[in-house]
């Protein structure tokens, strides 16, 4: 029996008269639809007995029709491109779920970001605190009866507030009193990183004993505004999520698109795409092998780091004409052809980069200090990277063979076009997570070369042709540089998105950290964060309504404990 | 002990902190610029005023100076949840102790009281006077950065002062006296004691690397981990007196190595002598600075465990074989030790 026949069977078993029909899209991808009352078994059985995971969930709105809540799982890591969506429809007026977070870890983050950005409230969920939100939002936002003034004029308390007064929820368990003397804020705005991340570490002397992390600084929105825009225009629009990745997120935001039309792109387009990626992967792992070095104190490793990157960032200049931001993705294929004269111009770039990179590999292997403070340090295990749903270099780097590019092939990566290894230790420590992304740079200048010969032999069409959507939803994935980067787009039939949900890479690591931050000192945890490559743009890109309850609410606001804090 | 007539002690004593200042500046500069050029950077680039070109050249030499000019010139805030009192005297005391150390380092032969018999016990404690300043302020400064780098500071001062003492007494020791002066003529006599006792040379060049929170040991300021430890909070002219305490504690540890296991510049005797001395006491001094910048550039930063673990190892142990080859030259040779 293969795997696709045993999750369908246990499903229909599990499920019973509840099982309301499934269907088979894109190769491998089976669609469940259900009721809302197996929710909990379902996820049990998936993540525990049939060792998948759960990558995301969606919440698609369809007005009075009520709202679709999708659980992405996934068995890619186990058979190639298998998926399993269970879609469940919550009516409108009264948007309720139990929640998965017991059963499956991955789904509190998920299930926490729906519950501040759309209607749906998931019961019992055990951390039902604002995770985009700013802390002192009031406690739901109702679906359609939201009013602005109403709620920026409410002087009462906030819901924080209230919990904290009840006794139920205080952050990381520490009484205004004791936080005094044993909690220290990294961030928003700390040397730590340019990006504004909030830590809060509960600490004894230097050791951490507990941490939480706060994202949601950097709302831009994105999401919504893909439901504006048309397809074509979209992929610019994804360019725009991150600033390192961002031929992944047109990838994946394209392998969706192009699945929705069934639209085959060509080769030479396939080995471009591959090309950007692979190099884009490289200045990405060569600029966090600078930052990491920035947080152990390293500064001339991230001097000669970034500078190594320079001829990345010029091989990318010389194809597509910007350091940054490429536009080179459209729908169906390619912008721009690269042509044969700047070909050898891009592979001698390569080879500094190849002999460089492994100056600095050695530099970084045999030096005494960096290894010590890399050695033994944000210790992540394989089972709970598993449960907590790791993803990318993490993931690798606790000995979990999981990547986008090996088990969901797409561009040229498959084994029809390349060659090419993942590359996984078992260290489960930074140590392991610096070497896992030492290691793939070596192989992804190994891929440049590769499609570098391929163009040299392919020809032909850059672009196939653009036809309407003919599929209702379809998921996208690539293999961003800090790991699997996932899109879900749903269509109406017209040349707009009905509605596109991302799930980037650092969403998923970042829900882990405060994890692994547990039982090592305030020294570490830079580069503990470091070392999962955190990038906050991407984490930040939801829709929220940017004007949180200004002068009003009182107690916690950042700058409140800060003040608090302070008094001695 | 010899006593300099009164105006000469009074000039000697006025231009002493100036000097070290100004050498200072010229070290700080080497520090940066070395530091920058390994990680091929250009380094400080700023042009001397035309008016002090003739003398200094294009070298932007000044661009230490002009930062520390700059912060004079910023307002100073104090935190309203510091202990003012501590937070405001804390740099000064640091600079006071300073100032008061140079008049007791000889400079190339001229000092104010460096033949006073005990200059050596006095200078460092003058020179430990400085961190436990930095960890007053820290601590008075009411920022949780600020009192972890106190920490820090503290930890790390009680691994780094073990061998730096222990490896300036070997020398000490060795020399029989207890006078930097005497320390000094005791090498013109003789050998520099880098050559007759290279264990305590190491010793205190690596302590001297902890003292001047160089890289593997720049643990109290690490700026990722806690801002910048217990300067945090300081700004303005604080901030700025910080700065020149940092100046001048780079020549101090330059100067004292210098002159305990390099001669201090005095080599040769004759009429060209005292100024070829002064040009080999700096030269001696930067070469000094040169290797601290050398290690600060090629090393990431230790935790403050492993910081306070290798200083009980390497440089304990050395400062240790220091003291023993120290007794047992005097053992062996002691018509070399005693007089000439």
């Amino acid at each position: 029996m293969t795997l696709a026949e045993r999750v369908m069977n246990d499903l229909r078993r599990l499920l019973g008269a509840d099982y309301l029909g499934d269907a088979w899209k894109q190769e491998k991808h089976l669609y469940i639809r259900t009721s809302s009352n197996h929710v909990e078994e379902v996820a049990e059985h998936i993540t525990k007995r049939l060792d998948g995971r759960l990558i995301h969930l969606s919440a698609v709105d369809y007005g009075w029709d009520g709202i679709d809540v999708v659980y992405h799982y996934a068995f890619d890591h186990i058979e190639r491109h298998f998926h399993v969506n269970v879609k469940v429809r919550v009516p409108a007026d009264r948007p309720e779920l139990p929640s998965v977070t017991a059963a499956a870890p991955q789904a509190s983050w998920s299930e926490r970001e729906m519950m501040d950005m759309t209607a749906v409230r998931f019961t019992s969920h055990p951390d039902p605190r604002h995770l985009w939100l700013p802390s002192e939002w009031p406690e739901t936002v109702e679906s359609g009866k939201f009013d602005e003034k109403e709620v920026l004029g409410r002087t009462d308390k906030t819901p924080e507030v209230l919990r904290r007064e009840r006794g139920e929820w205080i952050p990381l368990a520490i009484t205004p009193k004791a936080a005094e003397a044993s909690l220290i804020l990294l961030g928003p705005y700390h040397p730590l990183l340019i990006e504004s991340a909030y830590f809060r570490l509960k600490v004894d002397g230097e050791d951490v004993v507990d941490a939480d992390i706060k994202v949601g600084w950097n709302h831009r929105g994105i999401m919504k505004l893909f439901e504006s825009r048309s397809y074509s225009r979209g992929a610019f629009l994804a360019e725009k999520i991150c600033g390192i990745c961002n031929v992944c997120h047109t990838t994946a935001y394209l392998n969706a698109v192009e699945t929705l039309m069934q639209v085959e792109v060509p080769e030479r387009a396939r080995y471009i795409r591959t090309l950007m990626a692979e190099l884009e992967r490289i200045h990405s792992h060569l600029l966090w092998l600078g930052v990491a070095g920035d947080l152990i104190g390293f500064k001339t490793l991230f001097m000669l780091a970034w500078r190594t990157r320079e001829h990345v960032l010029d091989a990318l200049e010389l194809i597509s004409g910007s350091r940054r931001s490429h536009d080179m993705n459209l729908v169906g294929g390619v912008r721009t052809d690269i042509p044969e004269e700047i070909v050898p111009k891009i592979e001698e770039r390569l080879k500094i980069v190849k002999s460089e990179t492994r100056k600095l590999i050695d530099i970084v292997h045999d030096h005494p200090v960096a290894r010590k403070r890399l050695d033994d340090i944000g210790v992540l295990d394989t089972d709970t990277a598993k449960s907590a749903g790791a993803v990318g270099p993490t993931a690798r780097g606790s000995d979990w063979k999981i990547d986008v590019r090996w088990s969901d092939p797409y561009a040229a990566y498959g084994t029809e076009y390349l060659t090419w290894d993942v590359v996984v230790e078992g260290g489960k420590d930074a140590w392991a997570r610096t070497l896992v992304r030492l290691r793939e740079l070596l192989v992804s200048v190994d891929l440049c070369k590769q499609c570098l010969d391929a163009l040299k032999r392919t020809g032909g069409l850059l672009q196939a042709e653009v036809r309407e959507p003919n599929l209702e939803e379809a998921i996208g994935k690539a293999e961003a540089p800090r790991g699997e980067l996932f899109y879900y787009i749903v269509s109406d039939g017209t040349n707009i998105p009905y509605s596109v949900r991302i799930r980037t890479p650092s969403y998923r690591n970042n829900a882990i950290l405060p994890h692994m931050l547990k039982g090592y000192t305030i020294a570490d945890a830079p580069i503990i964060i470091g070392s999962i490559d955190p990038c906050y743009s991407c984490t930040d890109r939801k829709v929220v309504v940017e004007e949180a309850a200004t002068g009003k609410t009182q107690l916690l606001t950042v700058g409140n404990i800060h003040r608090k804090y302070r008094k001695r | 002990m010899e006593i300099y007539p009164l105006i000469e002690t009074a000039t000697l004593m006025i231009s002493a902190p100036v000097i070290a200042f100004l050498l200072g500046v010229a070290y700080c500069y080497e520090v940066r610029k070395v530091f920058a050029r390994l990680q091929s950077r250009k380094g400080p680039w700023f042009i001397v005023p035309s008016a002090l070109r003739p003398m200094l050249g294009f070298s932007r030499m000044l661009q230490p100076l002009y930062d520390i000019l700059k912060l004079l010139y910023k307002e100073t805030l104090v935190p309203t949840s510091a202990n003012k009192q501590l937070f405001k005297i804390a740099p000064y005391l640091a600079l006071i102790s300073l100032v008061i150390a140079t008049w007791f380092i000889p400079f190339a032969g001229y000092s104010s009281f460096g033949a006073f018999e005990f200059s050596l016990v006095v200078i460092l404690y003058l020179i430990l006077a400085v961190p436990m300043t930095f960890v007053v302020g820290g601590a008075g400064s009411s920022s949780p950065w600020g009192v972890l780098g106190a920490r820090r500071e503290a930890e790390l001062m009680l691994a780094y002062e073990v061998p730096l003492v222990i490896g300036i007494f070997a020398a000490a020791i060795m020399a029989n006296s207890l006078s930097l002066a005497e320390i000094v003529n005791f090498q013109k006599q003789r050998l520099p004691f880098i050559f007759l006792n290279p264990f305590a040379a190491i010793a205190v060049f690596l302590a001297f690397v902890g003292k001047l929170h160089m890289k593997p040991f720049d643990i109290p300021e690490a700026d990722v981990e806690i801002v910048a430890g217990p300067i945090t909070e300081y700004s303005g002219k604080l901030l700025g007196i910080v700065e020149i305490v940092r100046t001048i504690l780079i020549f101090v540890c330059a100067a004292l190595f210098t002159n305990v296991f390099l001669q201090g510049g005095l080599v040769f005797s004759g009429s060209l002598s005292p100024l070829f001395s002064v040009v080999l006491f700096i030269v001696q001094g930067s070469l000094i600075t040169f290797f601290i910048s050398l290690v600060h550039a090629m090393n990431p930063r230790y935790r403050i465990d492993q910081a306070f673990g290798w200083y009980a190892r390497i440089p304990l142990a050395t400062s240790l074989i220091a003291l023993a080859w120290a007794y047992a030259i005097k053992f062996m040779f002691p018509t070399l030790m005693i007089g000439v």
